[in-house]
């Protein structure tokens, strides 16, 4: 080291949620989220200034994990809304602006952060039990005998992101796609310790949405293999092909991972021993019958040859990310040693042949059980190519945990109105002794719980990107979207037809208030009802768990930064 | 080079200090976000961390940080209380505006005041979760809840008490009282990190118990297995090396070669074929295997996982009991003995990693579980682990008592003086320290322990002295006894001796009591705080109960125990008579109070009330300075805005005190006693310690330890 600098002393904050940079940068960040959540969300272009990777998203976790910010507080807010979307992959946008406005709403609030943690940890306690209840009425069971729901749940999930540029009918081709690859991975017969299978996406860039399909079995891109030729394969008498997976190199070089020397006489060519070792190694796989040959490494053009002689089909540098999707779909166990080859390793499939899309050729290895299948997802181009890609990630993440827990929440705002109005509810009708076990008042509880409703509810309002108006219903308790250009009158069912969520129509008079701007909320308000009808198409829904999780991570993150009383930064 | 630190400079240093870390301390304390010079955020309240994070320029600060994370690591708690209290104590110094008779008075204030009010006001009021009805009654709990609400945000910590105490619970299902036994939680507190696992981005209500152990890396290789299955370790490549490091190995054909190539898969196969038929049904290599063992134990249902850290390997050790396998070592080619049983072994999703999820039975006391902790990120779960970490400690000081020491009536202000100058002496404590090492326990006892202990000991050294002068014929009875225990001490009397105190000071330390002298110390008013006395051989001899302490502490050595019980059968008859008097040690184990300054205000009450008797002596000025200084606690504690129900609490406390009735009791929480004594003696050695300080010296070069001391505590 050339240069010592002085050591500087740390930089002590004390109480960091009162300080105005804060609060700036915080509700800088929450404006970006806000104006990118849902169909309607404004996206962002990010790009470094100096040319190369542009990305065009209104996503979390895109957004988030290219932002950088400066606030060691932020940064926890950040990584908490980045650790749930890698565990969930949905829901990220809901989860940060939540938390920032609660953060936002609680701060505002003149009751001590200890009381207000007391508190919301509560109302939180009284969310989730309704979640979870038979009783509540913001969720739907999904029915895995039909897959309307289910096509409601992708069909939702990819009209919210407007950067993938998808028109209705490519929305639709699409949204089956997305299922059907998800079928493909379940099992069809259920032992007791199901595993689902894997989807993986194949990218072809340039290509309409429209020619994207969903192929069962793996695609493994070979340059070499012409599509000209039929290939013909050496089949078992059972009319499979078995199939020899390697994961060690069959390149014929030595390698010597050991510490000691090897002494090598003059005249002896160990290369000549290990090749004759590789042949000896082809000549058991023709008398196995083997009629496939794939090597996550290389293959010594001899050995190739050798094979193609005997008419056994060679793919080789298959890479490491398709060999586990490859021994669970043949059956077949990858070989580590070319010094002795077991029978029990082969696996079989149904067929192989060749596919091409676009200006790439692919073996297909089609199997007996399809619990691995093919996305080959087209795109205009890159950046819209690689949003659509982390929607479909999402989706296929998504049923993955519908299945799990078979039930979906209403979108479109509904479940945050509704919720709100159910909290709002439950906070007039607590007894005296929930309080004192909190150790707080009445009036603190409210304004906590008044702080707390006007959060989620600020999370619906931000899917209007429009100046129109943003109504909710007394009775049902969603969330009504109010077209922009109509002036405020006081007969709203002329002017609203459906609620967020599609599930409601404008059928009673349901006694519309305004959501936003509201200062003497309604008193008492009764619990809000189920919706009579459960079963409509073209309902807008979210993931059960990724929402729920998210409310949780984003309430206990809020609870979390609110209860900073320093900031103690290191800047050596 | 700088003058004398002043006292007035010592007090703003140390209310700085506290002033720091006061927004942290107590159940209404926030948590501080600590951002490291690479950007990693941590979250929180802990003192030690909060402290080392200010890095500190003023060396006597630094002292007092040091002195503080010392404490906080010896008992697992209490580094913010002893700064509030160091600064409360400093400012009442200054205050006082005494002379140079301070320190002496601090010393006289310690042996004479502050004893005899733990032994006779406090001790009436204590509570104990090893006996009695705390025991049941979810004491465990409690005190979890308490320690948790200094160290944890409002909303975590009873979910993180309730799943502390299952943890406890189901590793230790055979625990007799609420707290696990010492030997559980120190295994529990030395191993946790291994022990636990963290999931950052669910929420903290998503935390559980598992059974058996998790490693936190996927299988390499997986083969399900169901029931039950034998577990094998190994530490080195099972692929025998075609030439061994240094050596060489010649090749003379191509057939030779290719022969060798094929014996060594060959003699792999083998061996994954032996532990197969052996039952063993998973590897644990602490070293990465090459993919022909893999590819081996795939194919013979043998599943494996490897690369495991030594901490993981040390953990699998201690509670299977096995030791690694040597695969190439047994010439007979025979079964595997050293295998340990398991019930189950899967992969675990965590988070979005996978990992191994392994269901040993646990030979030892411990029945080994996995504490699965969430939150939504990371600093959260670093936050929770090392609260938990730290509640073990808290709870194996549970278990310590602190024990009366004997001491004359009628001592003057002449002999206390001797014994100053005898107990500053450094190499005579030292001293002190290695032997309490030897005959302490088997158990690891850290050496940060013994550097936070080293001023008890100091003052134990002082005692016998006193001890010796009076009662010369006890003396006399004790060269009699032929134990082994004894020899220790006697090197280290002779050890000491060339130091050039007085011979006899040490000498009497070897004592085996007359019935009729303990029986009249307990009597006696002056008390001395010995702990750990329970596990140094020379106590034990003495006293039998402290043996029968150590036996179902499972602390002792087995060698000490018996020499112990030579001693004990000697006296057997001589010791029945105080037997019930001697049991009320000062501080008994498990000896809790209700959290919220309960100890401060009975603290402060009894010392005002003994103090009485040292009318204008520097011994009553101090006693009211310490007395102040404690409430000091409880009222950081309450906060500003809750200043008026601190008094109202307070006085309505005193009154009761002063009518003899019952204290009100409105917290749930309790707090260990001893851990809360043990902080007000650091504190007032600390202080003692600082108004020593004659000169600070600056030198260039960084000072060169002489010790080897934990590095925690290094600062």
């Amino acid at each position: 080291m050339s240069r010592l600098e002085a050591k500087k002393p740390p930089l002590f904050i004390s109480e960091p949620l009162m300080r105005n940079t804060v609060s700036q940068s915080l509700s800088l960040l929450s404006g970006i989220l806000k104006s990118c959540y849902g169909p309607a969300g404004r996206l962002k272009h990010l790009h470094n200034g100096g040319g190369g990777y542009v990305c065009t998203t209104s996503q979390s976790s895109a957004i988030l994990g290219h932002l950088s910010v400066s606030h060691p507080v932020l940064r926890v807010l950040m990584a908490s809304v980045q650790n749930h979307i890698s565990r969930f992959s949905d829901c990220g946008l809901f989860t940060a602006i939540l938390c920032c406005s609660l953060i936002e709403n609680f701060k505002s609030l003149n009751v001590a952060s200890c009381t207000v943690i007391k508190i919301s940890k509560h109302l939180l306690s009284l969310c989730m039990d309704y979640l979870k209840s038979e009783a509540c009425g913001c969720r739907v069971s999904v029915d895995f005998g039909s897959v309307e729901t289910l096509l409601c749940l992708v069909r939702s999930m990819l009209t919210s992101k407007p950067a993938c540029m998808l028109n209705k009918p490519e929305v639709d081709h699409l949204t089956l796609l997305i299922l059907k690859a998800f079928m493909f991975t379940v099992p069809c017969c259920v032992e007791t310790n199901a595993v689902l299978g894997k989807c993986v996406i194949v990218p072809v860039k340039g290509r309409r949405v429209v020619d994207s399909t969903v192929l069962p079995g793996l695609l493994i891109e070979t340059p070499e293999i012409q599509s000209a030729k039929p290939l013909t394969v050496k089949r078992t008498c059972s009319n499979m092909i078995k199939i020899a997976l390697f994961s060690v190199s069959m390149s014929g070089d030595l390698f010597n991972p050991e510490e000691g020397t090897i002494t090598v006489h003059h005249g002896i060519s160990l290369e000549m021993s290990e090749l004759n070792q590789l042949l000896n190694v082809g000549k058991q796989l023709v008398n196995d019958e083997v009629g496939l040959v794939v090597c996550q490494k290389v293959i010594h053009p001899s050995l190739k040859r050798y094979l193609k002689e005997n008419h056994v089909i060679t793919v080789d540098r298959a890479g490491l990310s398709l060999m586990e999707p490859m021994s669970r779909m043949t059956g077949s166990k990858p070989i580590a040693s070319i010094h002795s080859l077991s029978p029990s390793c082969y696996g079989s499939l149904k067929d192989v042949c060749i596919e091409s899309f676009a200006s790439k050729h692919f073996v297909h290895l089609i199997p007996n059980d399809t619990v691995v299948c093919s996305l080959i997802l087209c795109n205009r181009n890159e950046t819209a190519w690689d949003e659509l890609k982390r929607i479909c990630e999402t989706a296929e993440h998504v049923l993955q945990l519908t299945i799990k827990e078979p039930l979906a929440l209403l979108g479109g705002g509904c479940t945050e109105t509704h919720l709100a109005s159910y909290i709002r509810h439950k906070s007039y009708s607590l007894s005296t002794s929930s309080f004192k076990e909190l150790d707080c008042s009445q009036t603190q509880y409210q304004l906590v719980a008044d702080g707390f409703c006007r959060s989620l509810e600020s999370v619906a309002c931000s899917l209007n990107h429009d100046d129109g108006e943003i109504l909710t219903d007394t009775f049902y308790g969603h969330c009504w979207f109010v077209p922009s250009g109509f002036p405020s009158v006081s007969n709203w069912s002329d002017v609203v037809s459906k609620c967020g969520c599609g599930i409601n129509g404008n059928t009673e008079n349901l006694n519309w208030r305004l959501l936003q701007g509201q200062f003497g909320c309604p008193i008492a308000q009764g619990c809000p009802k189920e919706p009579s009808v459960k079963v409509a198409d073209f309902l807008t829904l979210d993931c059960f768990a990724a929402k729920c999780n998210g409310l949780q991570v984003a309430l206990e993150t809020a609870n979390l930064i609110l209860d900073l009383s320093y900031v103690i930064e290191d800047q050596n | 080079m700088a003058r004398r630190p002043e006292l007035g400079r010592l007090a703003q240093e140390a209310a700085a200090l506290a002033g720091a870390v006061r927004g942290a301390l107590g159940p209404r304390g926030g948590r501080a976000l600590l951002v490291r010079p690479t950007g990693q955020a941590l979250l929180t309240r802990d003192g030690r961390c909060l402290l080392e994070a200010l890095s500190l320029e003023p060396p006597t600060a630094r002292m007092m940080a040091a002195c503080a994370c010392s404490h906080r690591a010896a008992t697992g708690d209490g580094a913010k209380t002893f700064v509030v209290l160091l600064a409360g104590l400093l400012a009442g110094l200054r205050a006082a505006a005494g002379g140079s008779g301070l320190r002496r008075a601090l010393r006289a204030f310690e042996a004479r005041v502050l004893e005899r009010a733990v032994a006779q006001g406090l001790r009436g009021h204590l509570l104990s979760v090893l006996a009695g009805r705390q025991a049941e009654a979810g004491g465990l709990e409690a005190l979890l809840e308490a320690y948790l609400g200094g160290r944890l945000g409002p909303g975590e910590r009873r979910r993180l008490a309730r799943l502390c105490c299952e943890y406890c619970r189901r590793c230790d299902p055979g625990a007799a009282a609420a707290v696990p036994r010492p030997r559980v939680l120190r295994l529990l507190g030395l191993r946790f990190a291994e022990l636990h696992v963290a999931v950052a981005g669910l929420p903290v209500e998503s935390s559980r118990v598992l059974p058996g152990i998790v490693l936190r890396r996927d299988f390499a290789a997986y083969c399900p297995a169901g029931g039950e299955l034998r577990a094998v370790l190994v530490t080195e490549p099972l692929r025998p090396p075609l030439s061994a490091p240094g050596g060489e190995f010649a090749v003379g054909s191509e057939g030779q070669y290719g022969a060798s190539q094929r014996w060594m898969a060959r003699r792999t196969e083998d061996l994954m074929k032996r532990l197969r038929s052996g039952n063993v049904k998973l590897l644990l290599s602490s070293v990465k295997q090459e993919e022909v063992v893999i590819y081996y134990a795939k194919l013979h249902g043998v599943s494996v996982v490897e690369c495991l850290s030594s901490e993981e390997v040390a953990l699998i050790r201690e509670i299977t009991g096995v030791s690694p396998y040597a695969p190439f070592g047994d010439p007979a080619h025979g079964e595997i003995a050293d295998a340990a049983a398991a019930t189950f072994c899967q992969p675990l999703l965590l988070g979005s990693r996978r990992c191994a999820h392994i269901g040993f039975t646990g030979l030892r006391a411990i029945r080994p579980h996995c504490l699965v902790l969430c939150g939504p990120v990371d600093g959260v779960n670093e936050q929770h682990a090392a609260a938990l970490q730290g509640a073990f400690t808290m709870l194996q000081q549970l278990f310590k008592t602190v024990d009366q020491r004997e001491e004359c009536k009628g001592e003057g202000e002449s002999q206390n003086e001797a014994s100053e100058a005898c107990s500053w002496h450094p190499s005579a404590a030292r001293q002190q320290l290695v032997i309490e090492n030897i005959s302490c326990n088997g158990d690891r006892v850290s050496e940060s322990q013994l550097k936070a202990h080293r001023d008890e000991t100091e003052t134990q050294i002082v005692d016998p002295g006193l001890q010796g002068s009076e009662n010369p014929a006890h003396v006399q009875t004790d060269l009699q006894i032929p134990s082994n225990p004894v020899s220790h001490v006697k090197e280290f009397s002779v050890a000491t001796e060339g130091i050039g105190s007085s011979g006899d000071v040490q000498k009497p330390h070897a004592k085996g009591e007359q019935p009729s002298d303990v029986h009249e110390s307990c009597k006696s008013d002056s008390l001395v705080g010995n702990q750990k006395n329970y596990s140094t051989a020379v106590f034990a001899a003495r006293n039998p109960n402290a043996v029968t302490a150590c036996e179902r502490l499972d602390v002792g050595k087995d060698l000490e125990k018996t020499s112990c019980n030579i001693v004990l059968c000697k006296h057997e008859k001589s010791c029945v008579s105080i037997a019930q008097n001697y049991s009320n040690s000062l501080i008994e184990a498990g000896s809790v109070l209700p959290v919220g300054g309960y100890f401060e205000i009975l603290l402060h009450y009894y010392i005002r009330y003994y103090a009485k008797q040292f009318q204008q002596s520097e011994v009553a000025v101090i006693s009211n300075v310490v007395a102040d200084a404690l409430l000091s606690i409880p009222k950081s504690l309450y906060r500003t805005t809750e200043q008026k129900s601190f008094t109202k609490f307070h006085l309505k406390a005193v009154n009761a005190l002063r009518k003899n009735q019952l204290l009100p009791m409105n917290e749930k929480g309790l707090e260990s006693v001893y851990c809360k004594y043990q902080l007000v003696i650091s504190v007032l050695h600390c202080a003692t310690e600082l108004l020593s300080i004659d000169l600070i010296i600056g030198i260039k070069r960084p000072l060169k330890k002489i010790e080897d001391y934990d590095s925690e505590d290094d600062f």
